[in-house]
């Protein structure tokens, strides 16, 4: 009889992150819970049809090289492990509605534009590239074009109906009533969230679409405690009761989301005061030099743009699920 | 579901060790002289215009590269015969043994008299004085925490100045070993004084054969008494150091009538080997992060799911799978302070629990 292999004791050396030793230096580094990360793991990578047998369906994914420790940022866990009841099968998605009333759109870049104010907006509506407020957002505005979000379960193999959002979102404890948003503070100094009394349905009594998704301004709660050198709001969700209604607008008429929706949310950002001047101003925020560019022929009609390039990641409350937005971020120079 | 934290019980779940590391220091004696310029002007050799102790370097000073590797200085006490106002640096001579006795050993007596070092355990007894002394002082990237004890040993060369090349000495005397061979881990040293423990360095690693300095394991300083050099123990009549003009110098002629520094050199001219090992302390906490069946078994990443589901899973009720490559330690505010690396993928199902031990060195 063979002995057991015991070469399996697992002993690993931690890294202090930046935080860590931060704490370490005001005397408050007390460490009271774990959480484990899995960012190096591509799962598409799992073969659960394997033609090999299942001792294949994992092999790539367990011969995956793994980074060394980062001391930096969340240090390699930008999105971890959960818990969740065995028999799930399908996990929310946060995607963006670029469909709906105000939604603001991708460009063919991928990117969402943001106008610093008012003349910047102007010079972008009347570009041959843009030409539509549908493609950007203007800093700081409670109404017109908005970044609108969506949580829900984005298959049709699952019908889209009240009793599936709570079978597969509300009774998983997966129903996401807030997001948190995290950016750039030295680009973005505040943030509009959606209000209590938006709606983002297409059953009212008319059987009509019924969304009209409201801004307010949000307060900025502190460093983001998932992305290093960010800061974090907070956003409220109003339901997403989209469904297929006969007779009723087609629900891929109103929402992103192919199977049953669970909230939906929209928000718009507000530049940091200092890169909002108009270009009679003069004076260019030494944020546009450092992180970005200035004096942009963006669109090949004369007009400058400074430009900057931020990411906004937008993260489930509930579901825990990360969508991220790249966002730019321009001012008419000249 | 976001981002599981588990936490940790503080009382079971976390314990600390203590490890003592220990490297090997060899230092040649072509190192702290000949290798870079000549007697007198070696590039490794910073002198200062207060010309109280010279700094020795592993490579030219003035180059990035340079590591510092020990000072050297002397001095001797004021009931020295030594001491005269005649002497030159007579002062600072004085001073620089009352600096290091004061804060080596203390003081004594009513009227707080300076130690006097000894080359022996008891520094109160009065016996085998060491008035005129060596100091090599060690720098911490060297020593770290402390020397380990009994692991000190510097081998001195007792030969005359050999003519033709400066600074060469005469190899066909032998050297002297001095060693701290009585001191170990367990007895061996004093800790009485101010600066942590000491121990003797006796010559030609035999306690019998005499002792003639005390190497301090945690300040990093070993004490070398001159009369190591002095005609009754080595033969040595006129020529402990020769000058860079090229005047032969008696032992008592050097230490009154040479500079600090012009005796630092004499005595890193005849410095042959020195070695020891040094300890580095490390102190870390365990923390026992434990995984249950349960738990951890779905991810967040955004690869987990294809389309909403589960791309591990064909139908509900298979068991969900996800694979750990890191563990993140937090405060109670979510804070990430710390994290851990795995070699490789582990895989987590609802059939598995793990206990991961996560080391922090400090």
């Amino acid at each position: 009889m063979a002995f057991l292999d015991n070469s399996g004791d697992i002993i690993m050396d931690a890294v202090l992150t930046d935080l860590g030793r931060r704490r370490m230096a005001a005397g408050n580094f007390r460490i009271t819970k774990f959480a484990l990360g899995d960012d190096e793991i591509d799962y598409s990578l799992y073969d659960r049809d394997a033609v090999s047998g299942s001792a294949y369906t994992d092999l790539q994914i367990l011969q995956t090289p793994i980074f060394e420790a980062f001391s930096k940022g969340t240090a390699g866990i930008n999105y971890g492990l959960t818990t969740m009841a065995n028999n799930i099968l399908y996990m929310p998605e946060i995607v963006q509605n670029q469909i709906c009333n105000d939604s603001a759109v991708k460009t063919s870049g991928g990117l969402i534009y943001v106008a610093a104010n008012s003349e910047t907006a102007t010079a972008l509506k009347g570009s041959s590239a843009l030409s539509d407020t549908k493609y950007f957002l203007e800093s700081g505005a409670l109404v017109g074009s908005k970044l609108v979000i969506e949580s829900g379960i984005n298959s049709t193999d699952v019908d889209s109906t009240v009793a599936n959002t709570g079978i597969y979102l509300s009774n998983q404890g997966m129903l996401d009533t807030t997001f948190a948003v995290d950016f750039d503070s030295d680009v973005f100094g505040g943030l509009q969230g959606t209000t209590t009394n938006s709606r983002f349905n297409n059953n009212n009594s008319s059987g009509r679409d019924e969304v009209n998704m409201k801004l307010r301004n949000t307060g900025i709660q502190g460093g983001s405690p998932d992305r290093s050198g960010q800061v974090r709001a907070k956003i409220n969700a109003v339901a997403n009761t989209v469904t297929d209604v006969p007779g009723g607008t087609p629900k891929s008429n109103v929402s992103a989301l192919k199977g049953p929706g669970g909230t939906a949310a929209a928000m718009n950002f507000t530049l940091n005061p200092a890169m909002t001047n108009t270009k009679d101003a003069g004076t260019t925020s030494s944020i546009w030099t450092k992180k970005g560019q200035t004096g942009v022929d963006l669109f090949g009609d004369g007009n400058t743009y400074d430009t900057l390039t931020t990411t906004v990641s937008v993260t489930g409350e509930a579901s825990g699920q990360t969508q991220q937005f790249t966002l730019k971020a321009v001012r008419r120079a000249s | 579901m976001p981002r599981t934290y588990e936490t940790l019980n503080l009382a079971s779940d976390l314990t600390t060790t203590r490890t003592l590391l220990h490297e090997s220091i060899p230092i040649t004696g072509n190192i702290v002289s000949g290798t870079y310029g000549v007697y007198g002007s070696e590039r490794n050799i910073k002198n200062y215009a207060h010309g109280q102790f010279q700094s020795v370097y592993d490579y030219p000073y003035l180059s990035s590269s340079a590591n510092h590797i020990f000072d050297l200085t002397m001095g001797y006490d004021e009931t020295s015969v030594m001491s005269s106002s005649t002497s030159i640096q007579n002062a600072k001579k004085i001073n620089m043994y009352n600096e290091f006795s004061q804060v080596l050993l203390g003081y004594t007596g009513s009227a707080n008299t300076i130690e006097i070092f000894e080359s022996d355990l008891n520094f109160g007894d009065n016996n085998r004085q060491m008035k005129e002394v060596f100091f090599v002082n060690f720098s911490r990237l060297l020593v770290k925490d402390q020397i380990k004890k009994g692991s000190f040993s510097i081998s001195l060369s007792t030969g005359s100045w050999a003519s033709g090349t400066p600074g060469a000495i005469n190899a066909t005397t032998a050297s002297i070993t001095l060693a701290d061979v009585s001191a170990s881990e367990t007895g061996g040293t004093n800790n009485k004084g101010n600066a942590g423990e000491y121990g003797v360095l006796w010559r030609s690693n035999a306690p019998a054969s005499g002792a003639y300095g005390l190497v301090f394991y945690q300040a990093g300083i070993a004490v070398i008494t001159a009369s190591i050099f002095s005609s009754s123990i080595v033969g040595l009549q006129q020529d402990f150091n020769k000058t860079p003009g090229g005047v032969k110098q008696s032992l008592s002629a050097s230490l009154t009538g040479s500079s600090i520094s012009g005796n630092c050199d004499a005595f890193r001219h005849r410095l042959q080997n020195l070695s020891f090992n040094n300890s580095t302390e490390i102190n870390s906490t365990i923390y026992f992060c434990r995984v249950p069946h349960n738990k951890f078994n779905y991810s967040t990443n955004p690869t987990y799911t294809s389309a909403s589901q589960i791309r591990v899973k064909a139908k509900a009720s298979d068991t969900p799978v996800s694979y750990l490559t890191t563990i993140g330690l937090y405060n109670a505010e979510n804070e990430l302070l710390a994290t851990a690396k795995l070699s490789e993928p582990l895989k987590k199902d609802p059939t598995t629990e793990l206990t991961l031990r996560v080391r922090l060195d400090y």
